[in-house]
């Protein structure tokens, strides 16, 4: 039933509800789509149906790149949130806390690798790397530290921003209490700020890691050789074959990181926002 | 994966490696050992590799093969950004042949030649060059559904039949070989597509449907979205096997290669081993796997293929010496404006 | 417990100087209020006493102790914020064990602590609540606790009322003030409101600009205003302008009016009546300043009134009484009434 004393409030109401139904569909249907055509029966990824079958889930096994692809994107995911955040956080609550010339430019310069094509930044990357190694000798390209360093820099804006964002909504007068009662500037960032912006650290700390999860172009120049990250194991699978296994795949993906987050939200109880 | 490795295997590698290098500058000519990095696309491409090659002919050889998977692109971008480094990333670069003709021409392929590869000289010479040794091929052809089109095709022409009138596709990224095919049915060249570009806009008004790739092509092959287009022969193989509904066909206006090479960078850490690895990617086992399995045509003329293979995948004497290999030169020079005139007057 | 030395006290920012030269002593035990309108710098001195600002000059003690370069974490004074400022991801008990946590005191001794200042305020069985869950004046009242469980040589409070609506205001204003005078903390308060100001405050510093205008106790300062200012800030006044010389007793007001005065101790060119030292009269009165006058506006305040009278010379004076004396006296305060305006010389206060 719903409710108004006009005919335009109901109206209203009516078109509220159906844009939200509309906007909660078009992110569902994507995700249930992948799902059913991971079990039709097709062996070119294509509609209608023309049967059922889960042959596509052990052929997922079959391929090995999969599931090596996937633990290396996992590790790699993991490892560029972890760094990521241990930056991202002293240089968001700087930014945020103190005034200083530059302090502008220099977010703007972190923002920076969302604007930036991420095939330039991978290969920007790479060419960095390459000089590096020529100058100094140090065999960067192809290294696992080019490599996750390569993902940090694609959480960064994410974190910045959740991180600055969260920071900014926090009031400066709770830290200066803190203070006043005897905590120093560390006591006070740790035990008050930190918990005070929980919600943006878990937000960023998602983030980082489905950014670095499904990232393609810059694992494509920085991967070390014989290793090969999930979406770039998919890209190369789909250049010959366009049978609905990577459809199993990305189901496996989607399932395995969807438990991820709900496991982790018991023990850190991501809904609990202050 | 097998040959996964870490980053202390990594280390201990890398010292192995440069000792060995080191040393084959004063040994003469030992057998080729070590390990090396075969730059390659991923898929099936990497699978055969590591089945029919890796496994089955390097296993004892003490050559330790690792592949670094990506496009050709990002593989041609990798070559040029780390020719200043005396230690390159790869051994064995898997390129089409323009992109060895591009890397060719920044002079960073290592020259080849039968005394490095023995089995170059079963290559014809249609295929041969200085700087690669040619691993697969394949020509364009016309891809068709017989329930929709009752008579072969035989030419690009009958792409253009008003009967078919928006059912025809074709794909943007192979604006190239689309504009060339055009090219070579209204008076151009292989070193003119010029013409082509009018006759498209013909093709343009009748209705036709642009896909983003090749994937997207099958798709609308298979749901009979599209009926006819041209294809290279292999993929039109794969996709058949994969139980889309097309028939292949070979346009009157000649079979226009396409070429996988494998090269060797300058900056190469193990040649020798490179150079055995790219002669076993020669032998029967693999040339007859990537032809089953992917549709190409051995590049090894001593490699026989089944009949029944050979008829879908493989070209008699006769069309072999019709083979047209596009002129990379002209490519290199008119394709950013081929680029632009497909997204401004064709697409647009 | 201790005094409060601030001595030549400055802060400029940019162009705009916050804090000027500011001396000022604060007695062991007394409840001192800075007062001013916005801007005036009395906010900027608390946050200099609690090391939050830097100042650009000036020297600052508690006691004997110079805390001038001290960090604010140094400095055990006890501060309380408009917006209470309570940390809302700990529970109250933890909140007010927060700067005894940082003490490192041993958990029993922590436990005595909070449940004290906790039963100070009244609210030790809200104990396991979120600040969250409470509301405003339990807030502002855990905030106070808080601030005196760390035992702060001083007590700053910051606004602490305005955030409260009319009628929490005043309780918590009422409590701040019975726990101020039970346990004789030196607590310097920071408020815009007068009427607050004047009622917790032992003494009253009037801020303007960044200066000291006056200091002195409610009463001192509702009857012997240093300037035209205080005048207006503390209370409702009558201004009026004129001459007097040094010496005399008679003030010639510019609207040609003669108003009595006690002796001038020097010349002056203005005068405050109180609003509230004025009388009315239906019969002319034999005060020295008696003046025959019409009602010209009245607004019903409730318990009292606030009329202005206008003289036949145009001066208008605001007169406030309250409805028991009207009625007593037997007089009509309608608009268009008129009445006999009458008040001492000694509440003609020259400036």
């Amino acid at each position: 039933m719903v409710e108004g004393k006009t005919l335009a409030e109901r109206l209203g109401r009516l078109s509220v509800g159906l844009i939200n139904t509309i906007g909660l569909s078009l992110c569902v249907i994507p995700l249930i789509l992948i799902f059913w055509l991971s079990v039709i029966s097709n062996s070119v990824l294509s509609l209608p149906a023309e049967g059922y079958t889960l042959n596509w889930f052990s052929e997922v096994w079959r391929q090995p790149q999969f599931i090596n692809g996937f633990y290396l994107s996992a590790m790699v995911a993991i490892g560029a949130t972890v760094i990521g955040m241990l930056v991202t956080i002293p240089a968001a609550i700087v930014l945020v806390r103190k005034r200083f010339i530059g302090r502008d430019a220099i977010m703007q310069l972190l923002m920076s690798p969302l604007i930036v094509p991420a095939i330039v930044i991978g290969a920007s990357l790479y060419m960095t790397m390459v000089e590096l190694e020529v100058r100094t000798g140090i065999p960067a390209t192809g290294s696992m530290v080019g490599f996750i360093a390569g993902h940090v820099l694609l959480t960064i804006p994410w974190c910045i921003r959740l991180l600055t964002a969260n920071l900014a909504g926090l009031n400066e007068v709770v830290e200066e209490a803190a203070a006043s009662l005897g905590a120093s500037p560390i006591a006070v960032i740790g035990k008050v700020t930190l918990p005070l912006i929980r919600p943006g650290i878990v937000a960023a700390a998602i983030f980082s890691f489905v950014v670095s999860f499904g990232n393609l172009e810059v694992s494509m120049f920085l991967s070390t050789p014989g290793q090969l990250t999930l979406p770039v194991a998919i890209l190369q699978y789909l250049q010959w074959k366009i049978d609905p296994t990577i459809a199993a795949a990305s189901v496996m993906q989607v399932t395995i990181i969807g438990l991820a987050l709900v496991i982790t939200n018991r023990f850190v109880n991501l809904s609990r926002m202050v | 994966m097998t040959n996964g490795i870490n980053r202390r295997q990594f280390g201990l590698m890398a010292g192995a490696l440069a000792a060995s290098t080191a040393l084959s500058a004063t040994v003469a000519r030992a057998a080729p050992s070590g390990r090396i990095v075969v730059g390659t696309w991923g898929g099936d491409y990497q699978n055969l590799q590591q089945q029919f090659i890796v496994d089955a002919l390097m296993k004892d050889t003490g050559i330790n093969v690792v592949f670094d998977t990506a496009n050709d692109t990002v593989r041609k971008t990798k070559m040029l950004a780390e020719r200043r480094l005396p230690r390159g990333s790869m051994d064995i670069a898997c390129l089409t042949g323009q992109g060895a003709y591009e890397m060719n021409k920044n002079g960073l392929l290592e020259e080849l030649d039968e005394t490095k590869v023995p089995n170059m000289k079963n290559v014809p010479a249609v295929f041969r060059n200085n700087y690669s040794v040619p691993h697969i091929y394949t020509g364009r052809v016309i891809l068709y559904n017989p329930k929709f089109v009752k008579t072969a095709p035989t030419s690009y022409k009958d792409l253009w039949d008003p009967q078919y009138a928006g059912k025809i596709g074709v794909i943007d990224i192979q604006y190239q070989t689309t504009i060339e095919s055009a090219a070579m049915i209204s008076g151009g060249a292989l070193d003119n597509y010029e013409p082509g570009k009018e006759k498209l806009l013909e093709l343009k008004k009748q209705g036709v449907k642009i896909y983003p790739t090749n994937e997207a092509m099958a798709q609308a092959l298979k749901t009979e979205e599209c009926v006819m287009c041209i294809m290279w022969n292999a993929r039109g193989y794969m996709w058949k096997k994969a139980g889309i509904p097309v028939e292949i066909a070979v346009p009157t206006e000649g079979l226009v290669l396409y070429i996988s090479e494998m090269c060797v960078p300058k900056n190469a850490q193990n040649k020798e081993a490179a150079y055995a690895y790219m002669n076993a990617m020669m032998e029967q086992g693999p040339q007859t796997a990537f032809a089953q399995s992917m549709g190409y045509a051995p590049t090894n003329s001593t490699v026989k293929l089944e009949p029944d293979l050979a008829k879908l995948v493989d070209y008699t004497e006769e069309q072999r010496k019709g083979l047209m290999i596009q002129n990379m030169e002209y490519l290199a020079k008119n394709d950013a404006g081929l680029q632009d005139w497909w997204n401004k007057s064709f697409k647009g | 417990m201790a005094t409060v030395t601030i001595e030549n006290l400055s802060k400029v920012y940019g162009d705009f100087v916050a804090v000027e030269g500011m001396n000022l002593e604060v007695k062991d035990g007394e409840f001192l209020i800075l007062l001013g309108p916005s801007g005036c710098g009395k906010t900027t001195t608390l946050r200099m006493l609690a090391g939050f600002v830097e100042q650009n000059t000036g020297r600052l003690a508690i006691g004997d102790r110079d805390i001038t370069a001290e960090p604010p974490y140094r400095r055990n004074i006890g501060l309380v914020f408009q917006n209470y400022a309570l940390f809302p991801h700990l529970t109250i008990f933890e909140n007010v064990a927060f700067g005894l946590r940082r003490r490192k005191l041993p958990e029993d001794e922590i436990k005595t602590r909070v449940n004290e200042a906790l039963e100070l305020v009244r609210l030790g069985h809200l104990e396991d609540r979120y600040p969250k869950q409470m509301s405003g004046g339990q807030q502002q009242r855990v905030a106070i606790a808080r601030a005196l469980a760390i035992r702060p040589d001083i007590l700053l409070l910051d606004e602490p009322l305005s955030n409260l609506d009319a009628k929490l205001r005043l309780q918590v204003r009422d409590e701040l003030r019975a726990l101020q005078q039970k346990l004789k903390i030196t607590t310097i308060m920071v408020t815009h409101d007068q009427d607050e100001a004047m009622y917790v405050g032992d003494r009253l510093v009037v801020m303007l600009e960044g200066k000291i205008q006056q200091i002195g106790t409610p009463t001192e300062l509702y009857n012997h205003p240093a300037n035209r200012f205080v005048a207006s800030f503390i209370g409702r006044t009558n201004f009026i302008e004129g001459t007097i010389a040094a010496g005399d007793t008679t003030f010639q007001a510019t609207s040609g009016l003669t108003i009595a005065t006690a002796t001038a101790e020097r010349p002056s060119t203005e005068l405050v009546v109180r609003p509230e030292m004025m009388e009315l009269s239906a019969e002319k009165t034999t005060e020295a300043n008696c003046f025959e006058a019409q009602i010209t506006h009245s607004v019903f305040l409730g318990g009292s009134i606030e009329m202005v009278a206008t003289l036949p010379t145009g001066d208008s004076f605001t007169v406030i009484t309250n409805v028991k004396t009207l009625k007593d006296k037997g007089l009509n305060a309608e608009i268009g009434s008129r009445l006999f305006l009458s008040f001492s010389p000694e509440s003609a206060v020259l400036m």
